[in-house]
């Protein structure tokens, strides 16, 4: 401790200074507050749809304005709050835990940053055209998202806008890469790199290998909305089976991106909170590289009910993801197995993290047996399924990075008493949302309708009065953080007797992170410094 | 090998199985050229960081490596050992050359891409300011850097 260095840099500064920056903790808070804005955004515009699908009929909205709020919310969700997210985290927190000073290439992270919030920008801008936002979903399929059936910029808003932000993600991705290989701190080999930032090389990899099929897909998709062109167009020789390709060869790998870092986060967040090391370090990365891999070869089991694809391939190797995250939930568990677990609020979501990402991984199972899908494919089932496998894999584990690194970013702890009422509060109206709707599912509701019949109402009562709750725990954590910047109490360099490099720094961290680094033997450098602990005696 | 080689030699290698078995399943294009082209893009990184990496550190003697090569071929290529230098010395260790200062030239870089891209859709009331914007971007940005 005695070794940190003295001064607090802090994330001060005028307006100018945020504009121009270079610095790579500046830049992830950037990038954080931009999809913690979309995230609440994109959270109002999901309370508008349960507002409409509280009771059957038409209420609030027309069935276009519908349309267009459940394809922002899932584009605002994916593409502007969790991928952000991840880029916002990693940005602030690869250099620290690698003992580096910044980013291979901050420009060009600066770069990434600004052309990600314009392209979110532009792609919300679509409300404010006369013919609204773009209203086909999120996944954009043709010949829906076509010029004959979606006219108007609001739909050609929305393909440049995640031009823009994939081409940030991309320039965000290798600079992760150049970062994680070139900048190690002497001592840090790449088996002693924290879990965490495995996962962010992983993700990185799928960012840099899927994010062009996306963008290649946009492209082509509005050559054939401008210029004439035909290559989603079946009557003029076009295919549209190959727009979902494309797109799922992005969008699945993406359900990774925005989910394997935060398996990284609770990997750093649970021995930490169980006091005991990582149970199986080499595990996780095999893991990780294997969930990775496989990730890239299980994009068609989106595309079962178009009868175009080869379901018994796919089938097997969705199915068999599931091995390597099952091996992750074994070594969580081993970890905390007669661990002295503290359940703060970090450790709080994780735990809810766990649980909820588990019904959406075993739901998922389900989906990728071929008979299932084509029975539940476009129902609330698929709904219900992801969002157990995207609020609980993404978004519990968002809160337990806020409130574990939190206090090193502002300096300052978050109220425990709020954070333990927005959990609960969250846990609850998560469920009481989406566990209805895999019944809702089963019973044949479709999903993308503003209107439905009568008899699937008080389901749907229920699911929007948790949708309620759910946004009553965002605004908890808003109060809680607005509170914690105004009087929190000082977090100290270290509040949570941290493992790994952040933990031996100022909160917040100072320009260059460090003056000194401790001795790096192992994947928790700052703990092996304080326990005066070796390698040898702890390998998992 | 390195593990910063060998990270990207793995996907590869599973990527150019998963698509020759996915192209004798179904013979389909499109999903065996995606296959094709993570194979491509991991070999270039493979390559690149390979360059980079020559020289940096002790190769073997001859008959040490001839002696491993079948034994330990698997095990180098996909396993997780280590180098012992790497600790010392990582392989594709860059000098740390300073944090750079601020510079606004990336958000200008951003706005004309952004202006670019609104021009496709309105017109050249925005592309062409877009594009201009760029040039002076690219001009900006050089001539801070060789500054």
């Amino acid at each position: 401790m005695a070794e940190a260095v003295a001064s607090s840099g802090g994330h001060r500064g005028g307006v100018v200074d945020w504009l121009t920056t270079t610095d790579h903790k500046k830049i992830g808070v950037l990038y954080m507050a931009t999809a913690m804005a979309f995230f609440v955004v994109s959270g109002v515009l999901a309370l508008l749809m349960r507002l409409e699908l509280a009771q059957p009929g038409l209420q609030v909205m027309s069935e276009q304005r519908y349309n267009e709020l459940f394809t922002m919310h899932g584009t605002g969700m994916m593409f502007f709050f969790a991928t952000p997210m991840v880029i916002g985290l990693a940005n602030y927190f690869t250099p620290l835990h690698l003992g580096a000073p910044d980013v291979a290439f901050p420009r060009v992270n600066a770069l990434g940053f600004w052309m990600s919030l314009l392209g979110a920008l532009t792609a919300f801008a679509g409300f404010l055209t006369a013919t609204g936002a773009a209203a086909f979903g999120w996944t954009g399929y043709p010949p829906l998202s076509n010029a004959t059936y979606s006219p108007g910029t609001g739909a050609d808003l929305w393909i440049i806008g995640l031009i823009l932000s994939g081409t940030a993600a991309i320039l965000g991705a290798v600079n992760l890469v150049a970062t994680l290989f070139g900048l190690r701190a002497p001592g840090m080999t790449m088996f002693r790199l924290s879990i965490f930032n495995w996962n962010i090389l992983v993700t990185s990899a799928l960012i840099m290998f899927s994010f062009p099929a996306l963008t290649a897909a946009l492209a082509m998709l509005f050559v054939d909305r401008n210029f004439g062109g035909t290559f989603f167009d079946a009557a003029q020789g076009g295919d549209p089976i190959l727009f979902q390709h494309l797109f799922w060869f992005f969008g699945h790998p993406e359900v990774y991106i925005v989910i394997l870092p935060f398996f990284g986060v609770v990997t750093e967040i649970i021995p930490v909170f169980a006091r005991k090391p990582i149970f199986g370090y080499k595990g996780f990365v095999l893991a990780t590289l294997l969930i990775g891999a496989y990730s890239f070869s299980v994009w068609a089991h989106h595309m079962f009910a178009t009868g175009a694809v080869n379901s018994p391939f796919f089938a097997a190797t969705s199915m068999l993801i599931a091995v390597p995250t099952g091996i992750k939930f074994f070594n969580w568990i081993a970890t905390m197995w007669r661990g002295k677990i503290s359940f703060q609020s970090p450790m709080l979501f994780c735990m809810g993290f766990l649980f909820m990402f588990l019904v959406g991984g075993v739901t998922g199972i389900f989906l990728a047996s071929p008979p299932i899908d084509f029975a539940a494919h476009d129902t609330y089932y698929v709904v219900a399924h992801f969002h157990y496998t995207l609020v609980g894999g993404t978004v519990f584990a968002v809160f337990a990075a806020l409130y574990f690194w939190l206090p090193k970013i502002m300096g300052r702890m978050l109220d425990e008493r709020l954070a333990k009422l927005h959990f609960w509060l969250m846990l609850i109206g998560f469920n009481l949302t989406f566990l209805v709707q895999f019944q809702l599912g089963l019973d044949g509701m479709q999903r993308r309708v503003a209107n439905y019949p009568s008899v699937y109402g008080s389901e749907n009562l229920l699911s929007s009065i948790g949708a309620g709750i759910l946004g009553l725990s965002i605004a908890v954590f808003v109060f809680n953080f607005w509170r914690a910047r105004r009087k929190g109490a000082p977090a100290g360099d270290d509040p949570w007797d941290g493992y790994t490099l952040e933990w031996w720094t100022t909160s917040p961290p100072p320009h260059h992170n460090f003056t000194s680094l401790p001795p790096i033997r192992s994947e928790r450098p700052v703990f092996d410094a304080r326990h005066d602990t070796t390698t040898e005696d702890r390998e998992g | 090998m390195a593990e910063e080689l060998r990270f990207f030699v793995r996907i590869g290698l599973f990527t150019l199985v998963a698509g020759v078995v996915y192209w004798f399943l179904t013979y389909e294009w499109a999903g065996t050229l995606l296959f094709g082209f993570v194979v491509i893009g991991s070999a270039f990184f493979a390559v690149a960081i390979g360059t980079l990496m020559r020289g940096t550190r002790p190769r073997a003697d001859t008959e040490e490596r001839q002696r491993n090569i079948l034994v330990d071929a698997a095990y180098r290529t996909i396993g997780f050992a280590e180098h012992p230098g790497d600790a010392n010395h990582p392989p594709l260790a860059v000098a740390d050359e300073g944090i750079p200062p601020s510079s606004i030239w990336p958000l200008v870089a951003a706005s004309a891409a952004a202006l670019v891209g609104l021009g496709l859709v309105f017109g050249a009331w925005f592309w062409f300011p877009g594009m201009i914007l760029g040039a002076v971007t690219a001009y900006g940005w050089v001539t801070e850097l060789v500054r």
